[in-house]
């Protein structure tokens, strides 16, 4: 990374709104590894304490600083569980999409010919249809669980990485250097991986930070609509989804988890928008 | 342009062809679709007869052969839940989903444009900074989170709207601004950047040099070349904005396209399904040519081949 880089990253990433996305994410984290610690627990029901108000104290001394549920199960434990469950399928599937993006972009951008053409059809079949509407088609066959709603994330979310890649290997297969390479023998896995690839690395960067908004976005939708992680493991789509219908007499359900997944989802986006700017002067 | 409409065939025929080898691929994976159709304590004679007899005992090429030749046909089967043709259900709930995606549209257009032109022309103030947190947000915020806090404001405290349904002109408020605001994001901020590009070219220069009015040079000269990028971005939203709607339609009880498939799932009614992804699939097909012969309307020089 050269000095004026690093100048730049260091200017976009000091500005507020910046650093108290960072300072959200690193909260989102932590209460993702605290989670399985928490005294009450996201499944510990107590029919004596149902859709309680924040702040409730029941008469055996715990404390629901964000109120329960219909079952009596205390709504802060549950975020925080589902704090856990959306950054670990967000990162999950973001992992497999960059691996599958990455390699396809790299083959069809550097061989071109057949090998492009297949992957384009791929990338144009996957594009052809709104993303939902693939999962429920992929639900519909196989039920919902967790790997599945890895994979389908996973198997989906790559064709914008994919495109990213594939042009600029297009571009740097024509700079001096990489055929400097190429003409010294080096091998074509040589070449991808020490020459190509690490010139696509900032805007994979950029690109991998906005789509882990995406996946996110995209589990809590489906989790939402039932085709995700099902109860009574929590998800913050789910808790919506469970409290929706007691919306008028415990407003708390349906409101905290979109707030959570609201500020998570904004400063993933804003983190990511921090880095474009720094990252890609061209624009 | 013949040229074009006709590589843009053979590129949807393709895509078409794709999603049938992945629907292929899905059902089958499915299980076995016999245990589906007959009670679970039929016998193992009748199962072995009734495969042979749905031809589902055939090597899988042959199937998949079958299979493309019944797509072919638009016949995509009887629904398992509703025993009615899967295609005639899913057409008989189209037209709600267009509504209320083409309002939503329309809404995030008429809201968008103004306040991506507004960001652009009084670059780095108050209002830039202001439309571009609106632009973010709405792009982070959840749909059915939206709709949920719409009806609990406007259904259930104020009680000026209805919460869920289908009926006169009060129904579509709530579902057509949540679709809105989430597409609005991407249009604020296209509209901006394409703006503030065209704002620094030579002709426009000119023409405010020549004493024409500002709002005349934004509206009629800026806006004009800045139509393409914004009406490319308003293509990929569309993607988006079925999506979307399978979302909003669930939350709002709104009798589309989306909530059928959303049960559909849930009865593990495959054949509605099938006929739902290639209905959208087509539909966005066509939607997006439409868009890019749009381009040589919008702008003469555009040739597309």
């Amino acid at each position: 990374m050269s000095g004026s880089l690093r100048r730049r990253l260091w200017r976009a990433l000091r500005r507020p709104r910046v650093v108290a996305s960072v300072l959200v994410l690193i909260l989102v984290a932590a209460a993702a590894i605290y989670a399985p610690f928490d005294p009450i627990g996201p499944t510990k029901q107590d029919l004596f304490a149902t859709l309680k108000p924040p702040g409730f104290r029941s008469p055996s001394g715990v404390v629901h600083l964000l109120g329960t549920d219909q079952l009596g199960r205390d709504l802060l434990s549950r975020l925080l569980m589902g704090a856990r469950i959306s950054l670990t399928i967000g990162l999950a599937s973001l992992a497999i999409a960059l691996v599958i993006g990455v390699a396809f972009g790299l083959l069809a951008g550097y061989f071109g010919g057949v090998v492009d053409s297949v992957i384009t059809g791929i990338t144009e079949t996957l594009m052809a249809l709104p993303f939902v509407l693939l999962a429920i088609a992929i639900v519909a066959a196989v039920g919902p669980s967790l790997p599945v709603l890895i994979l389908t994330l996973g198997l989906t979310g790559w064709v914008s990485f994919a495109k990213l890649v594939r042009g600029r290997v297009l571009e740097l297969r024509e700079e001096d250097y990489v055929q400097a390479a190429v003409s010294l023998g080096a091998s074509t896995r040589r070449v991808l991986l020490r020459h190509v690839l690490p010139n696509v690395a900032p805007l994979l960067l950029v690109d991998g930070t906005l789509q882990l908004g995406t996946l996110i976005l995209a589990e809590a939708g489906l989790s939402f609509l039932g085709l995700g992680i099902q109860p009574p493991t929590p998800s913050w789509g789910g808790i919506l989804s469970e409290g929706q219908i007691f919306i008028a007499v415990a407003w708390w359900i349906p409101t905290l988890p979109g707030v959570a997944l609201l500020l998570t989802i904004l400063s993933v986006n804003l983190l990511g928008d921090a880095l474009r700017d720094a990252l890609s002067p061209g624009d | 342009m013949l040229t074009y409409l006709g590589r843009r065939l053979v590129l949807s025929f393709v895509t078409l062809l794709g999603l049938t080898l992945l629907v292929f691929v899905l059902i089958n994976l499915s299980g076995d679709p016999i245990r589906l159709l007959l009670p679970p304590d039929a016998p193992q004679s009748e199962v072995i007869a009734y495969r042979h007899a749905m031809g589902f005992d055939a090597p899988l090429p042959v199937r998949y052969a079958r299979f493309l030749g019944a797509v072919a046909r638009f016949d995509f089967g009887t629904s398992i839940q509703l025993g009615q043709p899967a295609l005639g259900l899913v057409l008989e709930r189209l037209p709600a989903t267009l509504a209320l995606a083409g309002l939503a549209v329309a809404l995030a257009v008429l809201i968008g444009l103004p306040l991506g032109v507004t960001a652009a022309t009084r670059r780095d103030s108050v209002w830039d900074s202001l439309v571009t947190a609106v632009a973010v947000t709405g792009q982070s915020t959840p749909v059915f989170w939206l709709a949920i806090m719409g009806i609990l404001l406007f259904a259930v405290r104020l009680r000026w709207l209805p919460a869920a349904g289908i009926g006169g002109w009060q129904h579509y408020v709530l579902p057509s601004l949540t679709l809105a605001l989430f597409l609005l994001g991407g249009i604020v901020r296209v509209t901006r950047t394409s703006v503030l590009e065209v704002l620094g070219k030579a002709y426009v220069r000119s023409a405010r040099a020549k004493g024409v009015a500002q709002r005349l040079v934004v509206w009629r000269h800026a806006l004009r070349n800045a139509a393409i990028p914004i009406v490319t971005v308003i293509g990929l939203q569309l993607r988006f904005v079925l999506g979307g709607s399978v979302i909003t339609e669930t939350v709002f009880a709104w009798p589309g396209l989306g909530r059928l498939l959303v049960q559909a799932v849930y009865a593990r009614d495959y054949p509605v399904v099938e006929a739902g992804v290639f209905v959208v699939a087509i539909l966005l097909i066509l939607a997006n040519t439409l868009v890019d012969v749009s381009y040589t309307l919008l702008n003469p020089r555009v040739r597309i081949r």
